[in-house]
């Protein structure tokens, strides 16, 4: 019961906390807004102060007061509470497309990268045609099929980011699977998969992490760009993207305040994802070789 | 070089093949019969019917209707608009304009700013140096269409520099209109440029026919200009080459947020009007230049520069 008792210092919680070596201060920066935006995305529904969703058109393009503290969108709700729900729609699906892109790109390249010959020449010609395919077109195409919504444009981005996963895992695995110390598994009779597992994909993580840190960046551009056509999340949600369509209306009539706190809201997000993304690759780089 | 070219050919042709049928294809994915699916719920006359089903040989087998359409599509003619009734081709030729001029305006500010920033940072060390490069982080993390919007509320509503929407009518007045659209483009894509131009100058600066030419008591703007300029261009043209690409399919999103007519917007209308032809129409086309853009850009590197690897391992 003592240690309930006793008071922990805030100065010594604070020294638990150091800096992670090797990292500079901008980085440092984009790993705090990442955890921040982690947490928003978990529990910004549950902080948001009122229902993302209550109309009151008396209170359309309303000013901020005290419990508002953004004001009114044109419908009259709480643009703050808006934000803080979102964020989680507006990373829920980059999430979901960086983790399948993240497996689908690592198991072919490494399977390419293991086999080599005739499996590895067809996968590398597939994957680098389909580089040319632009991402948002096909997810546009998925919509025009099967109609808009937001597991399309999922699915849709999920294979469009594959290969460029694919294309950077390959080349650092080719790098791997040719060290000495492969060939060295191999010749004592441990299978491919083992290796694989064991020791090839530990080794080249950073690589893939860091990628995996940049797709979830640029993917969140994407899903927040087709949301804003009105071809990914569906409104009334509350999606920074939606919003910024939403808000682009407000803007004509000189009540910019939805649009740039939802705008500012994905700007922020982008940068650290992608400050954190380019230092993760840099130092998996600087590991590899 | 000629084993290089034909390689590169043979992948453009079987993108555009493979592309094109996965576009083709995709109308006979979608639940329910391609005649429902075309009319999308639109009162539909048996005449529709009719032409829909030979429009698109519906009567034909699978692979036959897909040669038929590559064909017809090849030489121009893409059906007709389900919403709109009119000729496909009729409508990209109308939108086609802007696009292009957007497309343009875009470039050109993009080398300009990018090439100019760029070089800046790289002869300029410390705070200078680091301060392009932030801004290149954010410009680069701050997508089109929220740049548009900023944009247009500063400077289309705000301070009514610009029209807030529509295309423009004359040549001047399309300009005009199109200024706003071009920058918020330019926001996302000078820092690709940007960034290329740095690293390229930097590395040129450091190498030792510069420093050969230094000693030799050339003025630094002669030596910028003949000897870091001319040999740093080869990448930074391979980057503006592969812009290009991924700006076509940008326009898509400035085009709707600026109500453009553009090829782009043309695209993001017939998909949330369910105006099939015309969907089925812009993805080929566009899919097509971008397709032919990569290959042009590694013809281009490989021409430019006799060190370049000609295989398709290249990084």
């Amino acid at each position: 019961m003592t240690a309930l008792n006793t008071p922990i210092a805030p100065a010594r919680v604070l020294r638990t906390i150091r800096p992670i070596p090797g990292l500079d201060v901008v980085g440092h920066v984009a790993v705090l807004l990442v955890i921040l935006f982690a947490c928003l995305a978990a529990f910004g529904p549950l902080i948001a102060p009122h229902d993302p969703n209550a109309v009151n058109l008396s209170l359309s393009y309303g000013g901020s007061d005290t419990e508002h503290p953004i004001g009114y969108d044109q419908q009259g709700r709480d643009i703050f509470s808006r934000l803080l729900h979102g964020a989680r729609s507006s990373f829920l699906g980059p999430l979901i497309i960086v983790a399948a892109a993240s497996t689908a790109g690592m198991t072919l390249a490494i399977v390419g990268a293991w086999r080599k010959g005739w499996i590895d020449a067809t996968l590398a010609g597939i994957l680098d045609s389909s580089l040319a395919f632009p991402g948002l077109l096909l997810a546009v195409m998925v919509v025009a099929i099967v109609g808009p919504g937001i597991q399309s444009t999922v699915i849709a981005l999920s294979i469009a980011y594959t290969p460029y996963m694919a294309r950077i895992v390959r080349s650092a695995a080719i790098t791997e699977i040719s060290k000495d110390y492969v060939a060295a598994a191999r010749v004592q009779g441990f299978s491919a998969l083992t290796i694989c597992v064991r020791h090839v994909i530990p080794n080249i993580m950073p690589i893939v992490l860091g990628q995996a840190v940049l797709t979830v960046a640029w993917a969140t551009v994407d899903i927040a760009g087709l949301s804003y056509l009105g071809l990914g999340i569906q409104p009334p949600a509350a999606d920074w993207g939606i919003m910024l369509a939403n808000g682009q209306t407000g803007v004509l009539q000189g009540y910019p305040m939805e649009a740039v706190s939802a705008g500012l809201c994905l700007i922020i997000a982008i940068c650290s994802f992608s400050l954190l993304g380019e230092r993760i690759s840099r130092r998996g780089e600087a590991i590899a070789a | 070089m000629g084993r290089f070219l034909a390689r590169r050919i043979i992948i453009c042709v079987l993108t555009v093949a493979g592309a094109s049928f996965v576009i083709f294809a995709s109308l006979y994915l979608a639940p329910g019969d391609p005649i429902s699916f075309l009319t999308a719920g639109r009162p539909s006359s048996p005449e529709l019917r009719a032409a829909l089903a030979a429009q698109y040989h519906l009567d034909d087998p699978f692979l036959h209707r897909y040669l038929q359409w590559i064909t017809d599509a090849f030489q121009g003619n893409f059906g007709e608009s389900i919403a709109r009734r009119r000729p496909v081709l009729d409508l990209i030729f109308a939108n086609l304009p802007t696009t292009i001029l957007l497309v343009i305006m875009t470039l050109i500010l993009v080398v300009v700013v990018g090439v100019l920033f760029g070089g800046i940072a790289a002869f300029r060390r410390g705070p200078i140096d680091d301060g392009i490069m932030a801004a290149m982080t954010v410009s680069l993390a701050t997508p089109a269409f929220v740049s548009s919007i900023f944009l247009i509320s500063v400077f289309a509503v705000g301070l009514g520099w610009f029209p807030v929407f529509g295309p423009g009518t004359d040549i001047g007045d399309r300009i005009h209109h199109l200024v706003l659209p071009a920058v918020a483009l330019t926001i996302a894509w000078w820092p690709v440029i940007g960034e290329t131009a740095r690293a390229s100058m930097r590395e040129e600066h450091e190498r030792e026919h510069v420093e050969t030419a230094r000693s030799r008591g050339l003025t630094p703007q002669h030596i910028v200009r003949r000897h870091v300029f001319r040999n740093a261009a080869i990448p930074i043209s391979t980057v503006i080459g592969l812009s290009f690409a991924g700006l076509v399919a940008g326009t898509a999103i400035v085009e709707s947020a600026f109500q453009l007519n553009g090829l782009g917007s043309l695209l993001i209308t017939s998909v949330t009007g369910r105006d099939f032809p015309v969907a089925q129409a812009v993805a080929l086309l566009l899919v097509t230049v971008f397709a032919v853009t990569n290959v042009v850009v590694d013809l281009l590197y490989a021409a430019l520069d006799p060190r370049v690897q000609t295989s398709w391992s290249r990084k």
